[in-house]
């Protein structure tokens, strides 16, 4: 009796024209009974099957087969030629590994979700910031011809890149304006970016013709700024209480 | 210019998804459009791929590997595409997505979705392997004017033709189209109803589209 029945695995014996010779019986409960081997390949993978079958090499391949419980089923094929019998075993794709590309997937999904999450959030945190930056340069108009400027938070480009233009624009629409006041008391850190910016925005107010005044220095300001080396073209003024009384009352 | 179908294939299957994205990004703003990018890039590698599985190059474990890192592509394409604004509401009409069930391939559904989206449509992407049943329940209530079902495995399709009858007598009548790879090779119209669109491909997808939105793009 031949050995073929009892092999462990569905094992084929095949001829060139790909008929199957003898089979293992676990190849039949597998399959079920067939003539030829091309019957129990997927109609997708036939064309596939029929290539390489017919190459009579000695291969590693992959194909869709049919089996008794599933129309659709993927096998990984080792095939290999000898006297013009082809011998074939049939090494069914492990669900476990289908379980873990799965739930890998789900993961991957997740976290793609939340990458895009926080990408959104990132975007809504920088529009907040330009808008805290807006808001940090209040521009009031304290009587005709004074302009006051309180500044709020840490003076560096951003502060002064975001509002420059909103300045210059109302110095423009109103021509009485004679001076501005830029109030130092919400300053916390400065930079020297910072005091460069305002140093070129100080300029472009003086060439409007205004005269731009800095009150309210805390003294680490005063320090820094002199260290620094850059010369703001503006007047300076202890507090906006000595503003006021100077050019108000 | 041709189309870097070959290179983008090969990013998709070493997983580099950086790599992949900038392909993308830089074809993004090409003349053609998206639908052609969706054809001409993506489909047309996942195609190169499927190629190789059938010349033995890669095994089907590569396969997975290469749609995933694809899911994340057009994930992210989406996103990119809404910051950008180039997806606007601006129609009533709805779409609903989903595959039949036991069938896993959910990329072609998903570009649909993002064409209809182009076109103005608010769209659901239900995803892969979806009983008939939630199909059912889910377009009751959304009441969707399209239902776009996604098939790849031709032994379904006495199933793609149980989805296409019971969705299409819905009361509110919607229009079921069909999408999926095997439709260029096969003919299904035996399976649908007259009133059943089968779509190919995204370019006949397209053509749809333009005729059917109020506004293109």
């Amino acid at each position: 009796m031949s050995a073929v029945k009892y092999i462990p695995v569905p094992y084929f014996l095949i001829d060139k024209e790909l008929t199957i010779l003898q089979c293992s019986d676990i190849a039949i409960e597998t399959f079920g009974d067939a003539t030829l081997f091309l019957d129990i390949i997927d109609r997708e993978s036939k064309e596939k099957a029929e290539r390489i079958l017919t190459s009579h090499e000695t291969k590693t391949t992959e194909l869709v087969m049919k089996t008794i419980t599933s129309p659709y089923f993927l096998f990984k094929l080792k095939v290999n030629w000898a006297d013009s019998v082809g011998h074939v075993i049939c090494i069914e794709q492990d669900d476990r590994i289908q379980e873990l590309i799965e739930a890998v997937n789900k993961h991957r999904l997740r976290l793609a979700e939340t990458n895009f999450e926080l990408l959104e959030k990132k975007e809504q945190l920088e529009t907040s910031l330009a808008l805290i930056n807006e808001l940090s340069a209040p521009y009031i108009i304290l009587t005709k011809g004074i302009v006051l400027i309180p500044l709020y938070g840490h003076l560096n480009k951003d502060l002064i890149d975001s509002n420059s233009l909103r300045i210059l624009q109302q110095i423009n629409n109103n021509s009485e304006i004679v001076r501005i006041l830029f109030d130092f008391h919400g300053i916390g850190n400065i930079t020297t970016e910072g005091i460069v910016a305002l140093r070129n925005l100080l300029t472009k107010i003086t060439l409007m013709g205004v005269l731009p005044y800095i009150i309210g220095l805390h003294p680490d300001h005063a320090q820094l700024i002199h260290k620094s080396g850059i010369k703001t073209e503006s007047y300076f003024m202890r507090n906006i209480n000595d503003a006021i009384r100077k050019f108000i009352v | 210019m041709a189309w870097e179908v070959e290179e983008f294939a090969r990013f998709l299957l070493n997983g580099d998804e950086d790599a992949a994205w900038e392909i993308t990004i830089t074809n993004v703003n090409r003349a053609e459009g998206r639908t052609e990018l969706f054809e001409e890039l993506i489909t047309k590698s996942l195609q190169h791929i499927g190629y190789l599985w059938e010349t033995d190059q890669i095994t089907v474990a590569d396969e997975h590997l290469a749609t995933s890192t694809c899911e994340y592509i057009l994930a992210r394409f989406h996103n990119y595409m809404k910051r950008e604004q180039k997806i606007r509401q601006f129609s009533e009409k709805k779409a609903l997505f989903l595959c039949l069930e036991n069938e896993q391939h959910d990329i072609g559904l998903k570009m649909a979705s993002q064409l209809f989206e182009e076109y103005g449509w608010k769209t659901r992407l239900l995803g892969a392997n979806l009983p008939l049943e939630y199909a059912l329940k889910s377009a009751s209530i959304w009441e969707p004017h399209v239902i776009g079902l996604s098939f790849s495995i031709w032994y379904h399709a006495e199933i793609l033709a149980n989805y296409i009858k019971a969705l299409e007598e819905l009361p509110h009548k919607p229009i079921v189209i069909v999408g999926g790879r095997l439709l260029s090779n096969y003919d299904f119209s035996s399976y649908c109803s007259d009133k059943t669109r089968l779509f190919p491909s995204l370019i006949e997808l397209k053509a749809w589209l333009m005729e059917h939105s109020k506004q293109g793009v």
